[in-house]
C-alpha cells in the first residue's frame, strides 16, 4: 500500500499556519525580552503519516507511532536581565511528544542563584500489548497467557531545593506514579476450600476477563543537606502511599475458557464473573547518609534507611456457571460461588551501611564496606467462600525474615596516571527464614554464603589505545533456586583504538559461565559488540556497529504425571541475538543535512523441551530512518523523515507486520 | 573515564550534534535540546544520555536495540534513572538495593504480600527479567514463558510441577492461570 500524499497539503498548511507568527520574525538570533527575561527557544511541529500492513497490534506494541499532527519538541529558556527579576535568574520549559505519541515528557525549571532550584517533571508512557496467539502452531489456542493491555503510566515530580546558606540546603519533593487503563487478563475460578474435582475444573479453565486498572503511588519527602568541615550529611523524611483497585468482569456471557482444544470444556461455560480486588500500602520514609574525612587519609561514609510498609487488602468475587462434577469431566452441574477474603501485611525494612577509604599511598587506596539489611514480612489473611450451601472459612499467617550481611574489601592501585587496577573480594551471608503459622519451612528457609572475588583494570598506554577489563567469580555455598548458580565465572574486556582523532573503533567482549551441579543446570553467555565511529569533518560522519549475544542454558525437568517419559526431560534454551547498526550524516552544502540511521536485529535459536516442537524461532526486526532537513534563512528548518520497519517471526507469522512512516516537521527557533 | 566537561568546549565544537549511533532516537524523534542548554541541563555531561553511556557500553546499547526494551533510546528514560554512575554499594551500581530500583516505578509489583513468590522476594526481578532489552515478551529471560518457570519448578529447590506432561497446563504460558505471579494476598498458588 502506498502512502497517500493528498493529506500532505493540509498538513503543510497546518504547519505553516502554526508557524506563521514565527516566520514573521526577522532575526532568530536575538532573544525576545519579556517580563525582564531574555527568552530563547525552539518549536518543532509536524505531521506523521503511518501505514501499517500485517498485524497492527504488534506495531502498536513495539512503536505506537500513529498518524496525526504532533508537537514533537518545544523548548523555552529564559535568563533574567541583570537585576530585573526578584524571583528567578532563569527558567526553562521543555516538552516533547505531545499530541498522541506514546512517550510524552515535560519539564519546568526555575532557579535563583544561591536561593533555590525548582524542577517539575512529567512523563508518561503508553503501553499496548496484544499477543496474537490465535495463530500459534500445532493447532493449540490459548498458549500465551492472554494478558493484554492498553495502559498508561504517568510519572510526575516536583523538587524544590532551597539554599539557606552555603552549607545548608533544604529540599521538598513530591512524586506521583499512576497506572491506568484497560487490562484483559485470565482467571482460573479457584476458591478457598474447593474440592479436588473443582481443582481439575479450575486448572482446565482459565477464563478471559476484563479488568480495568487504577493504581497510584504518592510520596512526599522533606530533606536537609548540611556540609561542615569536609563532612556532608543528608537526611530525608517522608511518607509514601500506594493504592490499587481492579474490578474484573467476564468478557462475554456465556463464556468458554481459553482452553478450547479440550472438548470437555465446551460445556463448562461461565455465566458471570464479578471480581473486586483492592490493596493499600503506606510507609514512612527515613533515609540518612553521610561522608567525611576523619583524617586527611581516612574517609568515612555510611547511611541508614528505614521503611515500614503496611496495609490491608480485600478480595470480593462471585461467579456462576456450569462445572464438572467428576474429575473426568463427564458430568456437569450448575454452580454459584462467592468469595470474600481480607488480608493485612506489614514489612519493616532496615538497611545500614558503613564504609571507609584509606589512602595508604598516593597510588594505593584501601576500601572497606559493610552493609546489613533486614526485612520482616508479617502477614495474615482470612478467607471465606460459599458454594451453594457449602461454607468454608479459614485463615493463614506467615512470616518472612531475611537478613543479609555484605562485606567488601577492595584495593585500588594507580601506579601511573594511565593505569588503574582494582582488586577485591565481596562476602555475602544471607539468612532466609519462612515461617508458616510459626513453623519454619525447610524448603524456603536457607542460609546462603557467597564469596565473590573481583579484579578490574583500566589501562591507557597512549591516546590511541584504551583497555578496560574485569573478571569475577561467585561461589555460592547454597543455591536458593535451581537457576541460582553454584559457581558463576565471567569477565569483560573493552578495547578502544583511536588511530587518528577522527576515527575510533571499540570492541567489547563478555564471557560468563554458570553451573549448578546438583541439578545439572548450565548456562553460558558469549557477547561481543563492535563499533566504529568516523567523523571526517563537520559535514561527513558515520557510525557502524555489530553485536552478537548468545545465551545457552540447559537443565532437566520432571512432571509428576502425564505421558511417559516424564522425568529428567532436557530443557534447552538457546538465543543468538545479532544487531547491526549504522548511521551516516552528510551535509553537502551549508544549510542542507542528510541523515540515515538504522538497526537490523536478527534473533535465532530455540527453546524446547525434549520431545516437543519449539514454539518460537528465528525473528528479524529491521528499522531505519532517513531524513533530510534544510535550514531556510530566517524561517526555520524543514525536515522530512522516512521510516521503514518490519517485524518477521518465522514460526508465529501472525504477529508479523511492515510499516512505513513519513513525518514532515518544521522547526523554528526564536 | 571522562564523562564531564567543565567548560562549554564540546558545545562550541559541535553545536548541532546528530546522534547517529542510536537508531531508535531517530525513529522516535527524541528531543534535541540546543546544545548549550542541553549541556547545562545534564550535569555538565559531554554528551547526552544514553549516547555518553553507550560510548563505553556497546553491548548494552545492542541490548536496547532488541524489540522489547525499556524506553531509554527513545528518550523516555535515562540510564541514571536506575544507575548511580558515580558508584554505589549495590550490584551494577544501581541507585537502590536489589529490586527496589525496579519497584520505584513498578510500584504495583512490590509487596509485601501474604503469599510471596520466593524467587522474587529473595533473588529479585532479574531472576526472570532482563532489564535492558530482550527478544522476548515482557523482558523475560526465556523465549517461552513456561521454560522460565520449569527451570526452577522441579525438585530439588522448588515445588514440583503438579501438572501432566503435554497437557493444556504445561503446553502454554503458566501465567494464564498463575496470573498474580509477582505475589498474592489471597492464593498461595498465585491464581487470584
Amino acid at each position: 500500500m502506498k502512502i497517500r500524499l493528498r493529506p500532505i497539503h493540509s498538513c503543510l498548511f497546518a504547519v505553516l499556519t502554526v508557524c506563521a507568527p514565527a516566520l514573521a520574525q526577522d532575526d532568530a538570533e536575538k532573544p525576545l525580552v519579556v517580563g525582564g527575561f531574555e527568552n530563547q527557544g525552539s518549536i518543532t511541529t509536524g505531521y506523521r503519516f503511518t501505514d501499517v500492513t500485517g498485524y497492527r497490534p504488534e506495531f502498536d506494541q513495539l512503536f505506537g507511532l500513529n498518524s496525526g499532527f504532533r508537537l514533537l519538541d518545544f523548548s523555552l529558556f529564559g535568563k533574567a536581565q541583570d537585576g530585573q527579576n526578584r524571583f528567578a535568574d532563569g527558567y526553562s520549559l521543555t516538552m516533547s511528544g505531545l499530541g498522541g505519541d506514546p512517550y510524552t515528557s515535560a519539564q519546568l525549571t526555575a532557579h535563583k542563584n544561591r536561593l533555590y532550584d525548582l524542577r517539575v517533571n512529567f512523563r508518561q508512557s503508553h503501553y499496548y500489548f496484544n499477543q496474537n496467539d490465535g495463530t500459534l502452531p500445532n493447532g493449540s489456542d490459548g498458549l500465551t497467557n492472554n494478558h493484554n493491555w492498553a495502559t498508561v503510566r504517568k510519572l510526575g515530580s516536583v523538587n524544590l531545593l532551597i539554599h539557606a546558606t552555603n552549607n545548608l540546603r533544604f529540599s521538598f519533593n513530591y512524586d506521583r506514579n499512576t497506572r491506568d487503563g484497560m487490562n484483559w487478563t485470565t482467571r482460573s475460578l479457584d476458591y478457598f476450600g474447593s474440592s479436588a474435582t473443582w481443582g481439575s475444573f479450575a486448572r482446565a479453565n482459565p477464563y478471559y476477563v476484563l479488568a480495568p486498572l487504577s493504581e497510584n503511588t504518592s510520596r512526599v519527602t522533606g530533606g536537609i543537606d548540611y556540609t561542615h568541615g569536609g563532612w556532608n550529611f543528608h537526611y530525608r523524611l517522608g511518607y509514601q502511599r500506594f493504592e490499587d483497585a481492579i474490578n474484573g468482569l467476564n468478557a462475554s456471557s456465556p463464556e468458554r475458557s481459553i482452553n478450547i482444544d479440550d472438548p470437555t470444556t465446551a460445556a463448562e461455560l461461565v455465566n458471570g464473573i464479578s471480581w473486586t480486588d483492592s490493596r493499600k500500602l503506606s510507609t514512612p520514609v527515613s533515609e540518612f547518609s553521610y561522608t567525611g574525612h576523619i583524617t586527611p587519609k581516612l574517609e568515612a561514609r555510611g547511611g541508614y534507611i528505614f521503611y515500614r510498609y503496611s496495609g490491608p487488602a480485600a478480595l470480593d468475587m462471585s461467579f456462576d456457571g456450569i462445572a464438572r462434577t467428576n474429575t473426568g469431566g463427564t458430568a456437569d452441574a450448575l454452580y454459584a460461588v462467592s468469595v470474600s477474603s481480607r488480608a493485612n501485611v506489614t514489612e519493616p525494612n532496615h538497611v545500614i551501611d558503613q564504609g571507609f577509604t584509606y589512602k595508604a599511598r598516593e597510588w594505593w587506596s584501601l576500601l572497606l564496606d559493610y552493609r546489613y539489611s533486614r526485612f520482616v514480612v508479617d502477614s495474615n489473611a482470612q478467607f471465606r467462600s460459599v458454594n451453594g450451601l457449602v461454607v468454608a472459612t479459614g485463615d493463614t499467617s506467615n512470616q518472612w525474615l531475611v537478613g543479609t550481611h555484605t562485606a567488601d574489601f577492595t584495593m585500588v592501585f594507580t601506579p601511573t596516571s594511565s593505569l588503574l587496577v582494582r582488586t577485591g573480594v565481596r562476602y555475602v551471608k544471607s539468612d532466609v527464614e519462612f515461617l508458616d503459622a510459626g513453623i519454619a519451612d525447610p524448603t524456603l528457609s536457607k542460609r546462603i554464603k557467597t564469596v565473590w572475588p573481583v579484579a578490574s583494570v583500566y589501562y591507557q598506554p597512549s591516546k590511541m589505545l584504551t583497555i578496560r577489563a574485569d573478571v569475577d567469580q561467585t561461589t555460592n555455598g547454597t543455591s536458593y533456586t535451581r537457576i541460582t548458580p553454584h559457581t558463576d565465572v565471567g569477565g569483560r574486556i573493552v578495547v578502544r583504538v583511536r588511530p587518528i582523532d577522527k576515527f575510533y573503533i571499540e570492541d567489547t567482549a563478555v564471557v560468563r559461565n554458570s553451573t549448578l551441579i546438583d541439578t545439572d543446570y548450565h548456562s553460558a553467555v558469549r557477547s561481543n559488540a563492535f563499533t566504529a565511529t568516523y567523523e571526517y569533518n563537520s559535514r561527513v560522519s558515520g557510525f557502524a556497529g555489530f553485536s552478537c549475544d548468545s545465551l545457552f542454558s540447559s537443565d532437566l525437568v520432571s512432571f509428576l504425571r502425564g505421558p511417559v517419559p516424564f522425568t529428567n526431560l532436557a530443557i534447552r534454551d538457546q538465543n543468538v541475538d545479532r544487531v547491526w547498526q549504522v548511521g551516516v550524516r552528510l551535509a553537502p552544502v551549508r544549510r542542507l543535512e542528510i541523515n540515515f540511521s538504522g538497526n537490523y536485529v536478527r534473533a535465532t535459536g530455540v527453546g524446547e523441551i525434549a520431545g516437543e516442537a519449539p514454539l518460537y524461532g528465528p525473528m528479524s526486526f529491521p528499522y531505519a530512518t532517513g531524513s533530510v532537513h534544510y535550514d531556510f534563512p530566517r524561517m526555520g528548518r524543514l525536515a522530512l523523515e522516512v521510516q521503514r520497519t518490519y517485524y518477521i517471526e518465522q514460526i508465529v507469522p501472525g504477529n508479523n507486520f511492515g510499516a512505513k512512516l513519513l513525518t514532515i516537521a518544521w522547526t523554528r527557533s526564536f | 573515564m571522562d564523562c564531564h566537561s567543565t567548560h562549554l568546549v564540546e558545545a562550541a565544537r559541535n553545536p548541532k550534534r546528530v546522534d547517529l549511533s542510536i537508531a531508535q532516537s531517530a525513529f522516535f524523534s527524541v528531543p534535541q535540546l540546543p546544545e548549550e542548554n542541553r549541556w547545562l541541563h545534564n550535569s555538565l555531561l559531554k554528551k547526552p544520555q544514553p549516547e555518553l553511556c553507550f560510548g563505553c557500553h556497546g553491548n548494552i546499547q545492542a541490548e536496547f536495540a532488541l524489540p522489547t526494551h525499556h524506553r531509554v533510546p527513545e528518550g523516555a528514560m535515562k540510564c541514571t534513572d536506575c544507575h548511580n554512575t558515580h558508584g554505589s554499594s549495590n550490584l551494577a551500581s544501581l541507585r537502590q538495593n536489589g529490586s527496589e530500583t525496579c519497584t520505584n516505578c513498578h510500584t504495583e509489583k512490590r509487596g509485601p504480600f501474604v503469599f510471596e513468590h520466593a524467587a522474587v522476594k529473595v533473588e529479585g526481578c532479574t531472576a526472570c527479567h532482563t532489564p535492558h532489552g530482550s527478544v522476548n515478551r515482557k523482558l523475560l529471560a526465556r523465549r517461552e514463558e513456561r521454560l522460565l518457570c520449569l527451570q526452577c519448578h522441579v525438585n530439588p529447590f522448588a515445588a514440583n510441577v503438579p501438572h501432566s506432561r503435554l497437557s493444556f497446563q504445561t503446553r502454554g504460558d503458566c501465567t494464564r492461570c498463575h496470573a498474580t505471579i509477582h505475589g498474592s494476598n489471597f492464593d498461595a498458588n498465585f491464581v487470584q
